[in-house]
């Protein structure tokens, strides 16, 4: 340990060159399309004028702030946009897990790529496809989903005009959209297992189910919860579009989040500060998540993003 | 690097067009009296444009419209089209500083929000070098209202004459009518027997297609006397919100009828055009509220099976007693045209605009070039035949795209349409509401439509959705009244009837 120090900060830099530069596009990256913006949020703080600009725009305070906590639409907003990404959370997060856990006891590794490259394929459909779908799969009247369900002898289900099932439909379409991609950090996970685990414990007499919890789980554990701790820190993002698109004003009392009445009442209008400020504070919101989750974890199960 | 380009480029713009200002102001003094004069100018001036692009007739560089305004007026664009999210483009260019000298606005709120802070040029300014536009406005006392900024100030150029092309009105599948010897219904219960008449022929089908949330009841409306939002009566000459009327009330109920007996689609508030479409081209709708220009276009999606299928102009039905046969009228365009105020050159652009609105202009921007798009036979004029309809015409010439024009003559086009739509074209300005008008808001007023309105607007949504799909008895209408009033609704109507008053003291100034 004593290299370090006499090396210069120069010399350092000098030795690592290479690295550096390899670095930098990220580092770049990063400061200008993530660290620079963030003065953009002074905005949510000020009357903001387009043509004026930042530099020249009234300030206003927390008027914006106080707007959306004022608003009648900002406890049903906000409980609609947390029960949903909570649902999307105990739904959708152990999904990709479990699909790669199945992927991973496919021995044929052609079947294998096969069930991989299909189930990840929806990750590249526009939104606006999946609402298209979903809509003509739920019609009451020629759509599958209604057809199954009369085949069976039930009622059918005017599912996009319910407000009770409009949480269900958006998280299910969603896992479809993403549980492909989703599996793949898993994937990656899951080869770093030493093979040698298996073979003992298959010397054990360990059966496959035996093996996937004592071996397996474990083994990617880590990667588990580091993405569950960045899920729940997503919890109050939830994009606008599909919400938008599946939504009808029958269902608004589940279907209106967030991001939808700041489209409305910020976007459509012009209103960027007021935007500006409801999205400042869904990110305080995510960032008390993120810290807490993360505090927890480490507590819990020792391992945690920092 | 590209950044300095742009500036050289710039910096040798705008000298080219200080020199053509000059070459055009001794020609004025030159000239003097010749207020039509369409010369701007001897030296071409290139000047940039940002215009809405349509998917259906996309911007092309070589169409021939441009051609002949540059030999007309020597100015020439450099377009900038924009296909999708119109606003955000806008906005970019309004907060980058960056503007082009002349771009399409996409609401007279947006153009009055932007102008009032100086990224515009108020044209009341210089009504004095646009004397064509001046007396367009004379004349059309209506756009005049419909285009002021809420401090009597104009930032925002009108266009005039495609509105008509987007009429609503009720249609029906004459062709199935005739062999069911049926005839089309002109009252809310004759749409009922009617309906369930066609229901039995064709149990499959869901009569009347109506689509995308709510806004089926919009066109509706005029036929219960009553509107589907805030509203100027000009009968009372008052101010009203249409949701909470007893005539309202009345509609929501037919609608309700509709749907439960299976005469609407049941998901018709998630249905979009694609289902929309669907339903009347499988012959499982047959009367249907939407544009008028359906009336031509759909058949055209059927192309050669479209032997059969014909829609035709239905008269709208009447609900109650003091109900009018008439379709929702909407009035200009929300589109229009703005002036940066950082343009080099506003004096030839301001021209340029003026000579749009001259009869000249109209007629070029209108007609185009005689041999090139249109010959005249027996002093009569005809659009070349390879323009095979309006949209054809469009999609070759650039001619009534966002853009090439302000105002056109819509009549020149009436020989594009079938036979059928030209009668219908014929009765339709007979059974239209006269125009709400368009007012001009302050960044104060605007909150409160922002904040309150908003509110109010998802709270009736919701719950007329819930009327309609049964989720909610009807003997729940007061208490619904009650709750959206408690929301704010006079709150909202006093800025509508302030912004009114202005606008009408700022028309009465004006005179």
């Amino acid at each position: 340990m004593q290299a370090p120090k006499e090396m210069s900060f120069m010399g350092r830099v000098k030795r690592d060159r290479y690295l550096l530069i390899l670095l930098l596009p990220c580092a770049l990256y990063y400061l200008i399309f993530k660290y620079v913006p963030i003065f953009g949020i002074s905005i949510a703080f000020m009357d903001y004028n387009l043509f004026k600009g930042i530099t020249e725009s009234d300030w206003v305070g927390f008027k914006y702030f106080n707007m959306f906590f004022n608003t009648p639409d900002f406890w049903p907003v906000l409980r609609n946009t947390f029960l949903l990404g909570l649902y999307k959370l105990i739904f959708g997060f152990p999904a990709p897990i479990i699909l790669a856990l199945l992927i991973n006891e496919v021995s044929k590794s052609f079947l294998k790529r096969f069930v991989q490259t299909v189930s990840y394929l929806p990750h590249f459909i526009s939104n606006v496809v999946v609402a298209g779908i979903a809509v003509m799969f739920l019609s009451p009247t020629g759509g599958l989903i209604n057809q199954m369900i009369s085949a069976v002898g039930l009622d059918k289900i005017n599912f996009l005009v319910e407000s009770s099932w409009f949480r269900t439909i958006y998280i299910s379409s969603d896992i479809w959209q993403h549980i492909g991609w989703g599996t793949i950090i898993f994937l990656a996970a899951l080869t770093a297992i030493d093979p040698q685990l298996y073979e003992a414990a298959r010397m054990d007499g360990a059966n496959r189910w035996k093996q996937t919890l004592n071996i397996t789980l474990p083994g990617i554990a880590p990667a588990i919860v580091i993405i569950l701790i960045l899920d729940i820190g997503k919890i109050l993002e939830i994009g606008f579009e599909k919400v938008y698109l599946l939504a009808t004003p029958a269902t608004y009392e589940t279907a209106d989040i967030i991001s939808t009445y700041v489209y409305r009442v910020g976007l459509t209008q012009g209103n960027y500060s007021y935007a500006t400020a409801i999205d400042l504070f869904t990110g305080i919101i995510s960032f008390i998540f993120i810290i807490g989750a993360n505090y927890i974890s480490r507590r819990v199960s020792g391992s945690s993003i920092w | 690097m590209s950044i300095w380009n742009r500036k050289l480029g710039k910096a040798a713009l705008a000298a080219l067009l200080t020199g053509s200002l000059l070459s055009g102001c001794a020609k004025d003094g030159a000239g003097e009296g010749g207020s039509e004069s369409v010369d701007l100018g001897t030296k071409e001036v290139t000047l940039e444009m940002m215009t809405f692009s349509h998917t259906n007739w996309p911007y092309k560089e070589n169409w021939p419209i441009y051609k002949f305004l540059k030999e007309e007026t020597g100015v020439s664009f450099k377009v900038q089209p924009v296909m999708s999210d119109y606003t955000t483009t806008m906005n970019l260019a309004i907060s980058s500083g960056e503007m082009p000298d002349l771009m399409m606005v996409n609401s007279l709120n947006a153009a009055n929000t932007h102008g009032s802070s100086g990224a515009f040029v108020d044209f009341f300014e210089h009504l004095d070098k646009m004397p064509n536009y001046k007396k367009f406005l004379d004349d059309h006392s209506d756009v005049k209202g419909a285009i002021l900024s809420p401090e009597g100030k104009n930032y925002f150029l009108p266009l005039y004459g495609l509105e008509q092309q987007s009429r609503r009105s009720w249609l029906y599948r004459d062709d199935i009518f005739k062999k069911h010897d049926l005839t089309p219904p002109t009252t809310y219960d004759e749409l009922y027997t009617t309906a369930k008449k066609l229901k039995e022929l064709y149990p499959d089908s869901f009569p009347i297609a109506v689509f995308n949330g709510l806004s089926p009841l919009i066109n509706m409306s005029p036929g219960f006397n009553t509107h589907s939002s805030y509203y100027f009566d000009y009968d009372t000459e008052e101010w009203r919100y249409g949701p909470t009327e007893d005539n309202y009330k009345v509609m929501v109920e037919y609608m309700n009828k509709f749907y439960t007996e299976g005469l609407v689609a049941p998901d018709f508030m998630a249905h979009k055009r694609k289902q929309f479409n669907d339903l009347l081209l499988q012959n499982k709708a047959f009367i249907a509220s939407d544009y008028i220009g359906i009336m031509d276009e759909l058949p055209l999606v059927l192309g050669d099976n479209a032997s059969e299928f014909s829609l035709d102009y239905m008269v709208p039905p009447v609900g109650t007693p003091d109900g009018k046969s008439q379709n929702v009228f909407a009035g200009l365009q929300g589109d229009g045209f703005a002036v940066a105020s950082t343009t080099k050159d506003q004096e030839t652009l301001l021209k340029y605009l003026d000579f749009l609105y001259s009869p000249e202009g109209i007629e070029l921007a209108t007609w185009g070039k005689e041999g090139e798009t249109f010959t005249t036979e027996n002093g009569e004029r005809k659009f070349n035949a390879e323009y095979k309809e309006f949209g054809d015409l469009r999609t070759k010439t650039g001619i009534a795209t966002i853009g090439a024009h302000t105002v056109l003559d819509m009549t020149a086009f009436e020989s594009m349409y079938s036979p059928k739509m030209q009668e219908a074209m014929k009765i339709a300005p007979d059974h239209e509401t006269k125009a709400q008008p368009r007012l001009a808001f302050t960044n104060e007023e605007n909150e409160v439509l922002g904040m309150v309105g908003e509110t109010v607007k998802k709270y009736h949504e919701e719950q007329i959705a819930k009327f309609i799909l049964g989720q909610k008895k009807m003997d729940e209408w007061d208490a619904y009244v009650k709750e959206v009033n408690k929301l704010g609704v006079q709150q909202v109507l006093d800025v509508y009837k302030a912004a009114y008053e202005r606008n009408q003291s700022f028309l009465n100034e004006g005179k």
